[in-house]
Order: C-alpha cells, then sequence, then structure tokens
C-alpha cells in the first residue's frame, strides 16, 4: 500500500489542491489502483511557494495540473 | 451563572420612507442587558428623530443607573413637540435583564410585551405608573432558561389593514404566531425575521407603517474555543495546549500549521476527511482532542461571505448544512454556542506574504477581525485571547 499525501493548506489549495486530489482520484479509478495506492489529506507542509505540496515516502514534489500524470507515474513505477 | 441574552431586532420601513421611524438600542454591559424599543409619532425623519432620541435616551440613562422616573421626565422635557399633533410623542418598550435573573420590563403605548415561558404565553403582573397623563406599565419578573419576550411597534398589528384582512392582525394572533415559531426552536434572528417577514406579505409588500420586532430569548451559556493561527513566538506552542486544556466547550483549529501545531503538542493525527474538499475551501480534519480542524484564511473567509449573506437574508439555515468547513464553521459560530473565545497568534506564514500569491492569503488577520465584528452583530459574547 502506497500513501499519496497531498497538502490542502491555504496556499496548495489556492494552487489547486483541488484539482490536483481529482486527477489523482481518476488517475487511481482508471488504472484500478484503489487497493494500493491510498490518498490523504495534509495541512501545510512547509513548502507553500512551490505549486502544489505532495509527499511519498518522504520526498516532496511540487504538483501541478501539467505534471500530475507524470508525477503518479513516478510514484506507482518506484519500488 | 447569569443567563445569556440572544437578541434580535428586523424592521422593515413604511413604503416610500427611507428612514424607519422605530428604532431599538441595545446595551450590553457587566451588570445587564439592555434592549428599548421606541416608535416615533409619524412617519420618516420626524420618527426617527423622535424614537432614536427615546430609545438612547432611556438606555444611556438606565445604563448610568437612574431612576425610571428621572428617565421618564428627561423624555417629556427633551422630545421635540410635534407640530401636528401638538405632542412630545414616542412609545416605547423597555426589557432590562440584570445578572441576578431579574428582568424589569416598562411599557408605555407599544402592544403589550408577549412573554412565552414553558410554550405558554403568560400574563404579566403589570403595575400603572403616571406619566403624561397616561399610564406606563412597570412589571418585574424572574426570568428562566428558555423564557422568550417578543415586543413590537404597533405596525406589526396593523399588519394587512385594508390589505388582506379588514382589521388587521390582532395582538393575539401575532403573539400565537411567535408561540408558534417557538416550537419550533428557531432562535432568535430567526423568530423576529419570521415574524417580519409575515407582517411584510401581509402589508402586501407596502408596509402602512413602520414595523420593528425584538425578540429576547433566555440561553445557557455555551462555550466554543478557537485557536486561529500559530503565536509569533514559537516557544510558546506549549502555551496553546495549555489554554486548549482548560479551554471551555467544543474547540475548532482554523490554521493548517496551527493544526499542525496542536498535532505535535498533543501527539495525534490529523485526519483529514478528503470527501469535504471543495473547489472554494479546503477539507476539514479530525483529532481527537479537538471537534474541528479546518485551514485557515480561506475556511474563514467563506465563513464570513456566507454568514454576510445569511445576515442579509440571502440565503438561509441550508448554508449549515453543507459538508464543507466554512459551512460546518459557520454552524458551530451560529447555532452551537454563545461565547467564543479566540485564541489569536499574530504569526505570519511568510509564504504567504509572496507577492506572487494572491491577495487573500495575506489577509487572515483582516479576515479574522471581519468575522469577529460579525459574529458580534449576530450578538454573540467574543473574547481574543492573543498568544
Amino acid at each position: 500500500m502506497k500513501t499519496i499525501r497531498v497538502c490542502v493548506g491555504s496556499a496548495c489549495h489556492v494552487n489547486g489542491s483541488y484539482k490536483v486530489v481529482q486527477a489523482f482520484n481518476r488517475l487511481i479509478d482508471e488504472r484500478g489502483l484503489k487497493d494500493e495506492v491510498e490518498l490523504v489529506g495534509s495541512f501545510c507542509m512547509g513548502h507553500c511557494a512551490d505549486g502544489v505540496s505532495v509527499e511519498h515516502n518522504d520526498v516532496i514534489y511540487a504538483v501541478s495540473m501539467e505534471n500530475v500524470g507524470k508525477i503518479f507515474d513516478q510514484i506507482i513505477g518506484e519500488n | 451563572m447569569p443567563l445569556f441574552m440572544d437578541i434580535a431586532h428586523d424592521s422593515v420601513n413604511k413604503v416610500h420612507e427611507e428612514l424607519c421611524g422605530d428604532n431599538v438600542e441595545v446595551r450590553i454591559n457587566d451588570e445587564s442587558v439592555i434592549v428599548v424599543l421606541a416608535d416615533g409619532l409619524g412617519s420618516g425623519v420626524k420618527a426617527n428623530i423622535l424614537a432614536t432620541m427615546t430609545s438612547t435616551i432611556a438606555a444611556t440613562m438606565l445604563e448610568e443607573k437612574m431612576g425610571i422616573m428621572d428617565v421618564l421626565e428627561t423624555l417629556e422635557a427633551t422630545l421635540p413637540k410635534c407640530q401636528v399633533r401638538k405632542l412630545a410623542y414616542s412609545t416605547f418598550t423597555i426589557v432590562q435583564v440584570f445578572r441576578n435573573r431579574t428582568a424589569y420590563i416598562l411599557e408605555f403605548d407599544n402592544p403589550p410585551l408577549v412573554y412565552i415561558r414553558d410554550g405558554e404565553i403568560i400574563e404579566l403582573d403589570r403595575k400603572p405608573i403616571q406619566f403624561q397623563e397616561k399610564s406606563v406599565f412597570e412589571t418585574t419578573i424572574e426570568i428562566e432558561k428558555d423564557d422568550i419576550m417578543a415586543f413590537f411597534s404597533d405596525g406589526v398589528i396593523h399588519a394587512g389593514i385594508g390589505n388582506f384582512l379588514n382589521f388587521g392582525w390582532q395582538w393575539e394572533e401575532a403573539s400565537d404566531y411567535l408561540l408558534a415559531r417557538t416550537y419550533e426552536n428557531k432562535n432568535a434572528k430567526e423568530i423576529s425575521m419570521a415574524l417580519i417577514d409575515t407582517c411584510y406579505n401581509l402589508y402586501g409588500e407596502e408596509p402602512g407603517d413602520d414595523t420593528t420586532v425584538v425578540v429576547i430569548r433566555a440561553e445557557e451559556r455555551k462555550y466554543l474555543t478557537i485557536f486561529s493561527g500559530p503565536p509569533l513566538d514559537m516557544s510558546k506552542d506549549a502555551e496553546v495546549k495549555r489554554l486548549l486544556d482548560k479551554a471551555r466547550g467544543k474547540k475548532i483549529v482554523c490554521g493548517g500549521t496551527a493544526g499542525n501545531i496542536v498535532s505535535r503538542e498533543y501527539g495525534e493525527e490529523i485526519e483529514i476527511d478528503l470527501s469535504t474538499i471543495s473547489e472554494r475551501v479546503p477539507p476539514v480534519g479530525y483529532m481527537k482532542s479537538v471537534d474541528l480542524v479546518t485551514e485557515g484564511v480561506l475556511t474563514i473567509r467563506e465563513t464570513v461571505r456566507l454568514l454576510n449573506e445569511y445576515k442579509k437574508n440571502n440565503v438561509g439555515h441550508e448554508i449549515f448544512k453543507e459538508k464543507n468547513g466554512a459551512s460546518m464553521l459557520a454552524d458551530y459560530l451560529i447555532n452551537k454556542c454563545t461565547t467564543i473565545d479566540i485564541i489569536m497568534g499574530n504569526s505570519i506564514n511568510p509564504d504567504h506574504q509572496n507577492p506572487d500569491f494572491p491577495e487573500e492569503l495575506s489577509t487572515k488577520w483582516r479576515i479574522t477581525q471581519e468575522l469577529i465584528d460579525l459574529l458580534r452583530s449576530f450578538n454573540k459574547e467574543v473574547n481574543i485571547i492573543y498568544v
């Protein structure tokens, strides 16, 4: 089970957390990964200036609607 | 423990009038709560001045502990005489509730106050005193929890005259209407709004007189504590836990970083409920030691917007039922407490000051002030504790 944490603090929400959460949920649905990936929220991760903060295995990614698919693949692909 | 007085009043002006000829003055201090409703003779500017003077003089003098006879004499000597009717005249109702739960009611020519206790309208033991060759009625009563007092200008009982009802709405009908609203467990604002709306409709949306109602509901105090914004001095984070530990009533944390501090100090995880995310507001979270965790500035901003709409009567009770942070916060603030303690830190998130960021992020302090003013206008007691 992989856990993806999406920051839903003020700055990240303004930067598009809502759409990123929707995008992740859609990707998880499309690929039938419901049992393998858990999507959770988190308040401020302290990286407010870099787009929507997404954390997996202590790595923080700056996610936008442009790179959300790529970063999802990266997280799913690594092991 | 003194009871909390939930007070609300609403008015509609006589058709084509810009000013209301009724005025309500509310004074709240450590000793008592004073509410005065005055209905000036006539309508428009003259009536407005008479009503404003009467209610302000009465409220100020009572606040300064002057006797009731002094108040009446001052009114008589001060009010300008109406040129048309050669009278210095404004009818009024005064209610003063003291900390020891004694209520003092003084009525002069307004329709009788409706006193509701245990689901019934009770008869008051009114004692007449003389003033301007007219009788003023004085009542002293021990107030109890859940008692409701409603009083109104004669515009209420004239509603519908010559329109939908030949002789208007009688006092009995207006008071039955109020009684029925109290069975619906409504708060003071909802009751007063309901009555005013009904009068406005009975008048066919063209009121023949200024129409004002005041509703006072005695309640047990219910507390809510909000921790909003981290302390400027990080070493004070432990102080926040101490404050929250001894906080009264329900506890809410507003702010992501504030939430993280509480989570760390209590050693508890925040569980975020992603299903409550919406385009406007980030989702809420839960942890064991507090009742709700929300994001800060965006949620508060949306709550302020909702409450402003609610206050203007543009939206109804449905705004409290949505499953998002702002709606849930609004519900706690308006429906689940009388008294709010806000623990407010002055720390500013340096990232939020980035000029590339939207302005709304840098204004948490201002928007919180706006929320506090709004809550006070809803008659909530708000205390601020700076950390």
